[in-house]
């Protein structure tokens, strides 16, 4: 699993590619993010809510999923 | 006697925008009030993801099946096609594909586009040429008119049979984590779905009970729609959004 800070690092650039089984980490990174906005319900993939696979500014790629929001994270 | 169509819609949204199922539940109800009839529940169909091909965010096909005394191609296309130009997102590229009752041949030749559009990057001409040979309603509603492509690759994958999941979810009193338990047979005649099926594709009996929690969500399996469970310590459960990820 990557870490959270080198996550961080590649939200910065916005280059960051979640991998597709990473629920734990996309579930931090969405506490942590602020900018999260819930997708369309038929869209959710993880039972968690609060989570990137659920969120609207998700774009799903061959190998996981990519983040549009054109601001870096807000991180505690 | 009631003529029957499929009628799927692509490409309608855009980040924060109103969905694309959402417009295809909207464009069902239209129909149900000006023409009266059946429409089925709203699929939706995964097509491939690919840096060429230009979707939102997952790149998905809605589709129903609409039956009625009354209604015609033509004003199907008609009322479909004003409601994708004042529904769709601005940056939205909306295509509407409808075909009436199709053929054995129309069917084989939708379904093997559709298949093919869930596993490479397809064209709009490779569209539209399937359209014209098959004598398929074919159209786009502003922007570049990609979603033709996965409009017309929609109509296969609902034909096809086994591929998508059902849009919107079934309130049976069920909350998160509490569950409810019903019989299949229950579930079958409150829901109106057609039966329960396991990941493997078994058919769950009348009687077997069904733990239900969180949301359940249903999918389309040979040529039905089925809630889908999976085995937990010998009890079924409905299937969560992890697994329903893969329909």
């Amino acid at each position: 699993m990557m870490q959270i800070s080198a996550v961080y690092r590649k939200y910065a650039t916005n280059t960051c590619v979640i991998d597709e089984e990473d629920y734990s980490l996309s579930r931090q990174l969405a506490l942590e993010c602020g900018l999260f906005a819930q997708d369309d319900e038929d869209e959710q993939t993880d039972p968690t809510l609060l989570s990137c696979f659920n969120c609207r500014y998700r774009r799903w790629l061959t190998i996981g999923f990519e983040c549009k929001v054109s601001r870096p994270l807000t991180v505690r | 006697m009631n003529l029957e169509y499929l009628i799927c819609i692509d490409d309608t949204d855009d980040i924060g925008t109103k969905g694309t199922g959402e417009i295809a539940e909207e464009l069902a109800q239209m129909l149900l009030q000006q023409w009266g009839g059946h429409a089925s529940l709203v699929s939706r169909h995964q097509l491939f993801v690919h840096p060429d091909i230009p979707y939102t965010s997952h790149n998905s096909a809605m589709c129903f099946r609409y039956q009625s005394p009354l209604a015609q191609l033509a004003d199907i296309v008609a009322l479909a096609s004003e409601m994708l130009v004042a529904e769709s997102a601005p940056a939205a590229d909306p295509g509407l594909a409808v075909v009436a009752a199709p053929s054995w041949q129309q069917q084989q030749a939708l379904i093997a586009f559709g298949l093919q559009a869930k596993r490479q990057v397809l064209t709009k001409s490779q569209a539209y040429d399937l359209a014209a040979a098959q004598q398929i309603h074919l159209s786009e509603h502003g922007g570049t008119g990609q979603g033709v492509i996965g409009a017309i690759a929609g109509l296969g994958l609902f034909l096809q049979g086994s591929d998508g999941r059902i849009k919107g979810q079934f309130n049976l009193g069920q909350s998160s984590p509490t569950a409810v338990v019903m019989t299949v047979a229950e579930i079958i005649a409150t829901t109106g779905l057609d039966k329960v099926i396991d990941t493997a594709g078994g058919e769950i009996g009348a009687n077997a009970r069904i733990h239900l929690s969180g949301k359940v969500k249903a999918v389309r399996y040979q040529h039905a729609n089925a809630l889908l469970v999976v085995a937990v310590d010998g009890e079924f459960h409905n299937a969560g959004k992890s697994v329903l990820k893969g329909y």
